[in-house]
Formats: C-alpha cells, sequence, structure tokens
C-alpha cells in the first residue's frame, strides 16, 4: 500500500471550513437537545389524588410513593445515597382559632423529642398562594440508619415545614434533605408546591 | 552468440523506509498491555484472592491509574524521536487533552449534566440517548476542539496522524477521569481500578478514532459535508451505548434470589470495546488510504 501524503497546504479549503462549522453547530444542536432532555426528565411528574383529603399533587416521576397513618403521602427519592430526600403531606383536623403558628409550635415540641439534635432555624411567612397564607419553619436534625447492621454515619438533615390552615385543616407539607444537597433539591420541592391543589 | 547470464540471487531491492511511526502497532502494544494487567488484576483479585495492605492501595491504584498514559509515553511518544518524519505535536495535543478533560469535560459531566441524578432509573433506550447527547457529545466536541485547534492545518500529512493524534487525546481524557475515580475511591480494590481503566480507555479510544477519522478524512480526502457531524454523533453514541450497557452488564441483577455484581462479564465487555472500534476503525483508514491510491493512480 502506498503513502498518501498531503504536504504543504497550510490552509483549509472552503468545504473544510463549512464541515468543521457544521460539525459545530450539530454538536451545539445535541447538547441543547440534552440538556432540554434533562430538564425535562428532572421536572418530570406523576400525579397524585387523594380524593378523601382534597388533594392533588404533581410529585417527581421516580420517586417512591408510600402512605401511612400519620401522613397523607410521602414520596422519597431512593436513588439518593444516605439520606433519601423527602415531600411528605400531612393533615390535621384544628379549630377555630388556632393558627400556623400554634401548629408550628406544637411540631416543634414533638419533634424534640424524637429528633436528634432537633433545632429550629426559622419561623417566617411564606406566601404560599392569592388568598393562602402560611408559615414555614426551617429546621435541622441528625438521622441515623434505622438498623445497626447498615453502620451508616449519621446525617444531618435540614428540613422545611409549610404549614397552611384551611376549612378547619391544617395543612404540612414537608420537605427534608441531606444539608448538603438541600440548596439542590429545594427548587424540586417548589415546584411541588406550585402545582399543589388542596 | 549471445551470453545469457542468470544470477543465482536475485538483484536486492532496497528496502523503503517508512518514514513514520507505525501507529496500529503502538496501539496494541499499550492496549495489550493495559488489558493484560487487567486480567491478571482480575484472576489475581477476585479469584485467588490476594488483597494488599491499605497503606499500599493509594499508591498502587495512582499507578494503575497512570498507566496507560505511562505506556503512551513509553511506546507512542519516545519513537517519535527516532523516525524521520515525527509527529511534532503529540506532546501538546496529550497535554491540552488533560488541561481540557480537566477543565471542562469533567466538571461539566460531575457538576451539570450529573446523568446518574436523571438516567439511572430511566428505560435502556432513554439512557442510551440520554447519555449520548450529554455526556458522549460534551466529551467528543471537546477532543474534536482538541485535534481541530491544537494542530495546525499541517501537522496532519497522512490519515494515521488521525489515529496518532486522537489515541493521544484518548489517553489525556482516560487517564484524567482514571485520576478523578481514584481520588474520590482512594481504598478501591486494584482489580476495580484497573478496570475502571480499561472501560474509559476502550471508550475514549473508540471516539477518538473515530473522531480521528472524521477530522483527517476532512483534511486529506475528499469527503463530504457531513462526514465530520456524523463521526462526532458516532463517537458520541459510542459513549452513549457502552456506558449504560456496562454498568447495566456489571450491576447485580435485583432478584428474589439476591444479586451480586457480575465483573467478569464487565471485563469481557470492556475488552471487547477496546479492541472492535480498532479493527473496525483500521478497516476504514485502509479502506480511505486505498480510495486515495486509486485517484492518484488514476492521475498518473
Amino acid at each position: 500500500m502506498r503513502l498518501i501524503e498531503v504536504r504543504g497546504a497550510a490552509t483549509e479549503t472552503r468545504r473544510q471550513r463549512q464541515a468543521h462549522a457544521l460539525t459545530l453547530i450539530v454538536a451545539a444542536v445535541v447538547l441543547l437537545y440534552g440538556l432540554n432532555l434533562r430538564q425535562s426528565t428532572l421536572e418530570a411528574v406523576v400525579p397524585y389524588v387523594n380524593i378523601q383529603a382534597g388533594i392533588t399533587a404533581f410529585y417527581p416521576q421516580n420517586w417512591l410513593l408510600d402512605t401511612a397513618p400519620d401522613y397523607v403521602f410521602r414520596v422519597r427519592d431512593m436513588t439518593r445515597r444516605g439520606y433519601k430526600t423527602t415531600i411528605q403531606l400531612s393533615v390535621q383536623p384544628v379549630s377555630d382559632d388556632t393558627s400556623g403558628r400554634n401548629i408550628a409550635d406544637r411540631l416543634a415540641l414533638t419533634r424534640a423529642r424524637t429528633f436528634t439534635g432537633y433545632s429550629v432555624l426559622a419561623v417566617e411567612p411564606y406566601p404560599l398562594r392569592d388568598g393562602f397564607s402560611a408559615q414555614a419553619v426551617s429546621y435541622t436534625y441528625v438521622s441515623q440508619e434505622s438498623s445497626p447492621f447498615l453502620q451508616g454515619i449519621p446525617v444531618v438533615v435540614v428540613g422545611l415545614d409549610i404549614i397552611t390552615i384551611s376549612r378547619g385543616q391544617a395543612l404540612v407539607i414537608t420537605f427534608r434533605a441531606d444539608a448538603a444537597t438541600y440548596r439542590q433539591e429545594l427548587p424540586r420541592f417548589e415546584q411541588f408546591l406550585q402545582a399543589l391543589e388542596f | 552468440m549471445s551470453l545469457n547470464t542468470r544470477l543465482l540471487t536475485p538483484p536486492r531491492e532496497e528496502e523503503e523506509i517508512y518514514p513514520y511511526r507505525r501507529v496500529w502497532r503502538s496501539l496494541i502494544i499499550e492496549n495489550g498491555t493495559v488489558a493484560a494487567a487487567a486480567v491478571a488484576l482480575f484472576v489475581a483479585f477476585g479469584f485467588l484472592g490476594l488483597r494488599l495492605p491499605t497503606v499500599a492501595l493509594l499508591p498502587v491504584n495512582l499507578l494503575l491509574a497512570a498507566l496507560p498514559a505511562a505506556l503512551w509515553l513509553v511506546f507512542s511518544w519516545l519513537p517519535e524521536a527516532r523516525v524521520p518524519e515525527p509527529r511534532a505535536y503529540l506532546m501538546r495535543v496529550f497535554a491540552l487533552s488533560l488541561l481540557v478533560a480537566s477543565a471542562f469535560a469533567l466538571p461539566l459531566i460531575e457538576n451539570v449534566l450529573r446523568p446518574e441524578t436523571w438516567l439511572s432509573l430511566e428505560s435502556a433506550v432513554n439512557r442510551i440517548i440520554g447519555y449520548t447527547v450529554t455526556v458522549g457529545i460534551v466529551q467528543e466536541t471537546l477532543k474534536y476542539l482538541v485535534l481541530r485547534y491544537a494542530l495546525p492545518p499541517e501537522a496532519l500529512r497522512i490519515r494515521l496522524d488521525g489515529v496518532a493524534y486522537g489515541a493521544a487525546i484518548a489517553v489525556g481524557f482516560t487517564t484524567l477521569f482514571a485520576l478523578d475515580y481514584v481520588s474520590r475511591h482512594p481504598d478501591a480494590a486494584p482489580d476495580a481500578v484497573i478496570m475502571r481503566v480499561l472501560a474509559l480507555l476502550a471508550m475514549h479510544l473508540g471516539g477518538s478514532l473515530i473522531m480521528g477519522y472524521g477530522v483527517a478524512e476532512t483534511r486529506l480526502g475528499e469527503a463530504t459535508l457531513i462526514l465530520l457531524p456524523v463521526t462526532l454523533l458516532v463517537a458520541a453514541a459510542l459513549h452513549g451505548v457502552a456506558i449504560p450497557l456496562r454498568s447495566g452488564l456489571m450491576n447485580a441483577q435485583l432478584s428474589l434470589d439476591g444479586g451480586i455484581t457480575r465483573p467478569l462479564l464487565a471485563l469481557g465487555f470492556a475488552l471487547v470495546l477496546l479492541a472492535a472500534p480498532q479493527v473496525v476503525m483500521s478497516f476504514f483508514y485502509r479502506a480511505a488510504e486505498r480510495r486515495a491510491e486509486d485517484v492518484v493512480r488514476g492521475q498518473e
């Protein structure tokens, strides 16, 4: 086989320049498509309807849903290592003179007894949506693996409770995540709140 | 009367000197050594139960991560000095690929794209597409940019220059990603590290050979406009297919009987992934050379 060698042509032809330009355009378009695909997958949601509690929610796709007597429903991101990012929704009957602050204080008292290192960071008003005022309670605690055989290292968890009262019911919407990923995960909770109907 | 003389031996033809380093030979030696090291460590640690003291793990793992680069230096870069027509920009391309992988590819993949957070539970097809249009396209575009802008046009003289420079970029990317893996898992077993190195080398080399073909053919041949974008997409798709397939083969399957990882399948897959693109691309390079040869013959 002979060796085909090209020498001396230090400049590119027009076709070569066009090919390079086209390659950059294709790369940019494909990357944009990839970013769009990523965003749409991350924001993909699954509907959850509970007629009895009067709640319609859209929780992140692929999160694990479970229900229990303590809450209406809970979804967790089981792909997370360590603490599973959680969104939980519970409903409590309240009297007419109960305020969101009362519920927040009661929750703080209960949790201080059950959570290790529970500490309230802030209690502040939260603009939930038109016509609904809410209290936002941010807190932190230390979570340990329930099974001692897993020998997991305790994780610092940051939580956020959004408490609102509607038609004699207090709605407590809870978001909890590993402190290291809390900020990163918070937009998913805000997306959940925006789509929540009750 | 004519004297009919015949020589007992035919006259010796002057041997034609090949002026370039033979890149396929270098590649076979380098990749064969990495593959042999992977198989040897897999047998030693996986089957014979060899264990290293904890203090030795990090140095050994660092050496394994740097193995492709060391082999490339010995079998590709150093021999260039001994040939009449050396490839002068190999070290520049290698160093630049390390920097580009460190400054752009790794941060983009680990901090921005983070495919494991949104692709791990998707279907196989979605994962292939997802990895292709994110991880694959980012890495191959960066490699293409290195090939395009680190090399002056006259640096590509023969098509196999695309292989040589592509391999240099692949080794740069592999080394950086392998070092990143070791930095995050300093106590990993050496057989796991070498398997990761082998898989990285296979993916990056395959992609780089395809990309190098596109760049060389565009520069030296009569390639159509779409050849270069197509090679970019094919190279990206190689990552898109290889990443989920490897993890699917290696990871334990969820079943009621329990599951264990299957490193033997992953090793086999990495070996095939290392060899197959080289065989296929050598065919493409040879076919392109033949076409060019026919054109030259026709002109003569």
